[in-house]
């Protein structure tokens, strides 16, 4: 009796934890759903997550709904990431998980050029923030106001984030905001102007020789042809042929001298503040 | 052994100082590296180039040769004025690679008769760019 | 020794309570549950999923077997559903019954076979009558068989669904659809340039395109009558004038091939809403 009884319970436990290991309770399923996201299994990751959700029956509600969000944000579909955050902001009553998602939710913003709503989010932190949160709410702003195109203040708090023995480094963050080509220049209104007076001359000023001689060419060509046409034949014959082809180009040139001074102008400004970034990342090493 | 102690205390806080810090600047690293992009520049320029190929007679590559010259010498200098999309440039190398020179011009003229904002009601509308919607058309189309 | 036995044993069976205490999120009712919840949150991709599993645990569930092919349909995967149908029920296709034949042809029809709905009809003998006409009547339609549908609805009457009857009227309907003729058009716009569009109801085009050919060839007119044969003015007008002319000519073919298109497309697209619309 002794003999059979001992091997049949050892058999029973065996057996019995064979059983249960094909089985998954909600921390199995969190756990796998956690080991997914991992391994960046993302679309696998969020349905284990959707599940542990439906069964948790109130359970561990905000870590679900953040871990969901991160992997929206992984995958881009931001708009689906701010649902999932502002549902988990709404759900955890922990508040450093609170400061987190508004971060979380700020970088969304940031991401998809929302600057605005990234600012509001941010102003909503409280004050009293360790030092690591209130850096990390300076720098945001920052990039937020940069955004928004309010370099005054994105500045400022560029330059609350070097420490004031840094002079190298905060002169060269003041010198990159000071410099007015790196961040007004071309002026897109002067490039409008100046092709208004003269085509290709906004287009000149920009620095894009090619357009420029391509557009005054085009437009002095069909003055030219318009004054042919005046001498050859008549008046309304150059009114009839040249002139709506003039003002085609003409308008077309001073419209896109503004956009390639636009779209220069964005370029510096990207130059100008990668390089900010550049020096706030090596104050930090 | 009180000495030692002390000691061992300052190095388990330089320690958890040493940590934290390392920690908090990978962090804000972490931050620097993802919204270094925000700002950048894309240039989604259409390469028309891909219109020199493809060939099948001297006509065609005359024509796409005018094509290459209106797109990137004449084109590029006006601000979008055609209501359609393919543009009517594009609808006519299109139209003549599709249905030979003479056909294929001939559409492309029709085309260029029907660029006004006239007829809305016989096209689709792409809602994001506001243009109407005319692909190109085959002459040998059924229905 | 006998105690340490019995020990032992509560020891066993506690160990197995807490186990079963503990619930598996991943057994059938549980799986079930939560497919449902993500079938009505309208999270079909993700519930097909669930129900694959639903289906491979019980191949005999024909509930799940339906609620996993109608996922694939609600997440447009038309042609995964159809393959299901061929996987589920090779041998017994032509004895589909009713909820499951009728959701084949749901996705028979949104995957646009519609040769193959006719000829299900044909040969599925569970399903009764009125619905079987309303089908093939519809799918006569989406196939633009106008003819041929208009004498599908003379030979079977009217049944009391709304469907078909409505079906009827679009039959009827096509049949009197009156085309422009491609070649008179362009003829039209040979006499006199424009007409051809007019003829198609093209009003506004077709005075733009008599406008642009006729300020052309009055221009070239001009020119020629200046400075006679030799006039540059005249013949690069002359060029203009008979290029526009020329291509409203095509332009006018094309316009009564459209014009005739559309009046198909507004028929079949009447069908095919009435068809897939309740779906």
């Amino acid at each position: 009796m002794k003999y059979i009884m001992k091997p049949g319970i050892l058999w029973l436990m065996i057996f019995s934890l064979q059983f249960h290991s094909y089985s998954q309770n909600l921390e199995q399923t969190i756990e796998f759903a956690d080991k997914q996201f991992a391994q960046q299994n993302y679309q696998l990751a969020v349905k284990e997550y959707q599940r542990a959700l439906f069964f948790a029956d109130g359970k561990k509600l905000d870590y679900l709904y953040q871990q969901i969000a991160h992997a929206f944000f992984i995958n881009k579909q931001f708009g689906q990431a701010l649902y999932f955050y502002e549902l988990s902001y709404k759900t955890t009553k922990n508040d450093s998980i609170k400061t987190e998602i508004i971060f979380n939710k700020s970088q969304c913003y940031l991401l998809t050029g929302d600057y605005k709503h990234s600012e509001f989010e941010l102003m909503n932190l409280k004050d009293s923030l360790s030092v690591y949160f209130t850096d990390r709410r300076k720098f945001y702003l920052a990039v937020s106001y940069f955004g928004m195109e309010d370099f005054k203040k994105s500045e400022n708090y560029f330059l609350s984030l070097l420490p004031e023995n840094e002079k190298e480094g905060r002169s060269e963050v003041y010198k990159l905001f000071h410099t007015k080509k790196n961040l007004y220049r071309p002026n897109p209104n002067t490039a409008k102007v100046l092709s208004m007076i003269l085509p290709g001359s906004g287009q000149m000023y920009t620095g894009d020789v090619n357009n420029s001689l391509n557009s005054l060419l085009l437009t002095g060509s069909f003055v030219m042809l318009g004054v042919v046409m005046a001498q050859e034949y008549s008046i309304l014959d150059a009114i009839l042929t040249a002139f709506p082809w003039f003002t085609r180009y003409y308008k077309g040139g001073y419209l896109s001298a503004k956009k390639i001074a636009q779209n220069k102008r964005a370029i510096r400004r990207d130059k100008t503040y990668k390089k900010v970034l550049e020096i706030i990342n090596e104050s930090k090493n | 052994m009180e000495k030692i102690h002390r000691y061992f205390n300052l190095l388990l806080l330089a320690f958890f100082i040493l940590i934290i810090n390392l920690t908090v600047f990978s962090q804000s690293k972490k931050d620097i590296e993802m919204l270094n992009g925000i700002f950048d520049q894309q240039n989604q320029k259409t390469d028309y180039k891909t219109y020199m190929r493809g060939n099948s007679n001297e006509f065609q590559l005359l024509a796409s040769g005018l094509f290459l010259f209106y797109k990137s010498l004449i084109s590029s200098q006006d601000g979008n004025h055609c209501v359609f999309n393919p543009s009517c440039s594009v609808y006519m190398i299109q139209s003549i690679k599709k249905n030979g020179i003479l056909i294929g011009f001939s559409y492309g003229i029709d085309r260029l008769m029907r660029c006004n904002r006239l007829t809305p009601e016989n096209y689709e509308r792409f809602e994001t760019t506001n243009l109407l919607s005319d692909p190109v058309w085959e002459s040998n189309e059924k229905e | 020794m006998k105690k340490n036995k019995i020990i032992i044993l509560i020891g066993v069976l506690l160990f197995h309570t807490q186990l079963f205490n503990a619930q598996n999120l991943k057994d059938t009712e549980h799986t079930k549950k939560f497919a449902d919840y993500l079938f009505k949150s309208r999270q079909y991709v993700l519930a097909s999923e669930e129900y694959e599993r639903l289906v491979f645990n019980d191949s005999l569930n024909n509930q799940a077997k339906l609620k996993l092919i109608q996922s694939y349909r609600f997440s447009n995967n038309f042609k995964v559903a159809l393959q299901k149908f061929d996987y589920f029920f090779k041998d017994s296709l032509n004895r589909l019954q009713p909820d499951f034949a009728e959701e084949f042809l749901k996705n028979l029809i949104l995957e646009k076979e519609n040769e193959q709905v006719y000829s299900y009809l044909e040969k599925n003998s569970v399903l009764e009558e009125g619905f079987r006409q309303t089908y093939q009547l519809g799918s006569l339609l989406l196939k633009k068989n106008w003819d041929t549908a208009f004498n599908y609805a003379l030979k079977h009457p009217v049944t009391e669904s709304k469907k078909n009857a409505d079906l009827h009227v679009i039959a009827f309907r096509s049949k009197q659809i009156k085309y422009k003729k491609p070649f008179n058009a362009a003829l039209f716009s040979v006499i006199i340039p424009g007409t051809g569009k007019m003829y198609t109801k093209n009003w506004k085009d077709g005075l733009v395109s008599l406008m642009f050919v006729s300020v052309n060839a009055w221009q070239a007119y001009r020119g020629f009558n200046k400075s006679g044969k030799n006039s540059v003015y005249g013949w690069v007008f002359a060029g203009f004038a008979t290029s526009f002319y020329i291509g409203n000519v095509f332009g006018s073919y094309k316009s009564a091939k459209k014009y005739n298109k559309k009046l198909d497309d507004e028929i079949y697209n009447e069908a095919w809403h009435l068809m897939v619309d309740d779906f």
